[in-house]
């Protein structure tokens, strides 16, 4: 049955973009390297509820990918980021518009040939093992069977499974599935990854070993276009990001580029001062009382020189200054003439 | 050509054998199933004590049972396995890992149908084997008079019967509920096990009635074709060349829904 994707669904036309929007999205558009994913002006509309409206989820979406390069694609929870990654990994056709995965069309046999594809929470067959999982996809691949015998013990080292290949799905933890993911993912050993919220779901140290192996993934030459709706997941691991809010790009870029556009707070820790005397202080918003001193916000970069100095005349010992990164949803809540600038 | 002709057979062999596999593991994982199992046995079972009380043939009455419990028991695996199987697959997004790969939807639908034909098969070979052998154990007249060549191949054309209602199952589950596709098969095997008086009703209607209901008994499936129930109470002989026919009208009505299936799974989210 066809789920309407409610929130990109609600699309509005007042999406101002962030960053400047080249032509179409390239990131390293400087460099040599040929596009892996080629995203054309990409529309795409379902038919929602009983009389069957038409409802616009994509909006001439714009995108090119490099080649070995780690990409980005961020967009809060509704976005649209799912939607436009069901049609890179050839699972259905855009309503128009052209996507291309090294040069071949999405849906055809060549592009799927190079493409592996983690959904987003991994749904998959729990009656199986791990090592049957990939022995299914092996062979859906079009590999031999000597060639996936051969392949599942490298894959499954590779995610550290090895230990657990003979137990059922349904016992894995949602670590565990994430990995098996990723094993069925690479088995065909394809040169482009989409990994639909690979982190989803994770716990710090989960997530920690996502991005470690993301990145290994990356070093063996392979292109890997993965979404997230957390910035702290894509910063570490990726240079440049696509950014797309209720179905339209609205930003390209370099991360960094793309932060400075949010709100920027520092974070200042403190002790040796009551509290009562921090939130006499000119510029210290949001004073919380901690175990092992004060925490307060400073919006702005202006007025952290300005807090730290009464900081110090009232002789507090500072205990870090650190800035806060926004959220994604905080930069899309900002009203347009908020924001800086491109 | 022939070379690139024969690589795509044996690709889509391998894909079909592949999802049928793990469509056959996970249905009989399912607790319906044994419910059925355990059903049909009683129903066999059942037979006997109403053998006891009739007074004439009770021989008949064991083959009645048997057959009807065999018939029902297939019907049952193959509908209600069916009906649910592409939806689920939709719904739990396990369809991803495969379409995802260079594997269309009809290979997909084609694999599925092999799995639940599987299952419906080993029912219908486990619960067929019980009933010959409750035939040979509790048959007074003797198994060889009671058992003869239309038995056999009533109990072919039970599991070809069976497998039209899974591949309609599965047609009408590729663009509806669950639930609307049990109803719909089972509305299309009851309608089609009553073609002949379809076709009565029809002349004696008449009129634009008469011809509607006529064009309908001309498009639903017959499942006439393959019911010899009175043929093997009676005793009455079954020639080859019916078998023959309505075996392959059982391919053909087979064929066209897995087809349709596999086109209408086009639209289905994935």
């Amino acid at each position: 049955m066809r789920r309407c994707p409610a929130r990109a669904s609600a699309a509005s036309n007042t999406s101002t973009p962030l960053l400047p929007l080249p032509a179409a999205c390239t990131t390293l558009a400087d460099t040599a390297m040929p596009n892996m994913l080629e995203v054309e002006k990409v529309d795409q509309h379902f038919r929602c509820g009983f009389l069957m409206r038409r409802t616009q989820v994509l909006h001439a979406v714009e995108l090119r990918v490099p080649a070995k390069s780690i990409f980005g694609f961020l967009g809060p929870n509704g976005a649209g980021k799912t939607t436009l990654i069901t049609l890179i990994a050839g699972l259905r056709k855009p309503s128009s518009g052209v996507i291309k995965v090294g040069g071949h069309d999405a849906t055809g046999t060549a592009a799927r040939m190079k493409t592996g594809y983690l959904p987003e929470r991994p749904y998959f067959h729990d009656h199986l093992t791990g090592e049957g999982l990939l022995k299914y996809v092996g062979t859906l691949s079009g590999m031999s069977r000597p060639k996936i015998l051969a392949r599942i013990p490298k894959v499954l080292s590779l995610v550290g499974l090895t230990e657990a290949r003979r137990v059922e799905l349904r016992k894995y933890s949602k670590g565990m599935l994430q990995r098996i993911g990723i094993a069925q993912a690479i088995l065909h050993d394809p040169e482009f990854l989409v990994l639909d919220e690979p982190m989803s779901g994770l716990d710090p140290l989960g997530r920690k070993e996502m991005r470690e192996l993301i990145v290994g993934l990356a070093a063996g030459g392979r292109t890997i276009f993965f979404s997230s709706h957390i910035i702290t997941d894509v910063e570490a691991i990726c240079d440049n990001v696509a950014v797309i809010n209720k179905g339209r790009m609205i930003g390209c870029g370099p991360i960094g580029e793309f932060l400075s556009k949010g709100p920027v707070k520092t974070e200042i820790a403190f002790a040796g001062v009551d509290a009562a005397a921090a939130r006499g202080i000119d510029g210290l918003e949001q004073v919380r009382e901690m175990p092992d001193g004060i925490r307060a916000l400073v919006p702005g970069q202006e007025a952290v020189g300005r807090a730290l100095t009464q900081l110090l005349d009232l002789k507090a010992r500072i205990l870090w200054v650190n800035p806060v990164r926004p959220s994604l949803e905080e930069i899309f809540e900002q009203p347009a003439g908020g924001r800086r600038a491109p | 050509m022939k070379q690139s002709v024969r690589e795509s057979a044996i690709r889509t062999f391998e894909i079909v054998r592949a999802v049928g596999r793990v469509t056959f593991l996970e249905i009989i994982r399912d607790k319906v199933l044994y419910n059925i199992a355990v059903i049909s046995f009683l129903l066999l079972g059942a037979g006997i004590l109403a053998s006891r009380l009739a007074i004439l043939k009770q021989d008949r009455v064991i083959l009645d049972f048997g057959l009807t419990a065999l018939t029902l028991s297939c019907m049952l695996v193959a509908v209600l396995c069916g009906a649910g199987m592409l939806g689920r697959e939709f719904d739990r997004r396990t369809v991803y890992v495969a379409l995802s790969r260079p594997v269309s939807r009809l290979q997909f639908v084609a694999g599925k149908f092999a799995g639940l034909a599987a299952v419906v098969a080993l029912n219908w070979l486990l619960l067929a084997a019980a009933y010959i052998a409750l035939l040979a154990l509790a048959a007074h007249g003797g198994f060889g008079q009671l058992a003869g060549g239309t038995f056999f191949c009533a109990l072919f054309l039970v599991l070809a019967q069976a497998l039209m209602a899974g591949a309609l199952a599965v047609f009408f589950s590729s663009f509806t509920t669950t639930s609307l596709a049990v109803v719909f098969t089972a509305g299309v095997w009851i309608i089609g096990s009553n073609v002949s008086q379809l076709r009565w009703l029809a002349v004696k209607t008449g009129g634009g009635l008469g011809g509607a209901l006529d064009v309908l008994a001309l498009m639903i499936p017959n499942f006439e074709y393959s019911n010899l129930g009175l043929k093997v109470t009676y005793g009455v002989p079954v020639t080859w060349l019916y078998m023959t026919a309505s075996l392959a009208y059982a391919v053909f009505v087979v064929l066209l829904a897995v087809l349709l299936a596999g086109m209408l799974a086009r639209g289905k989210e994935g």
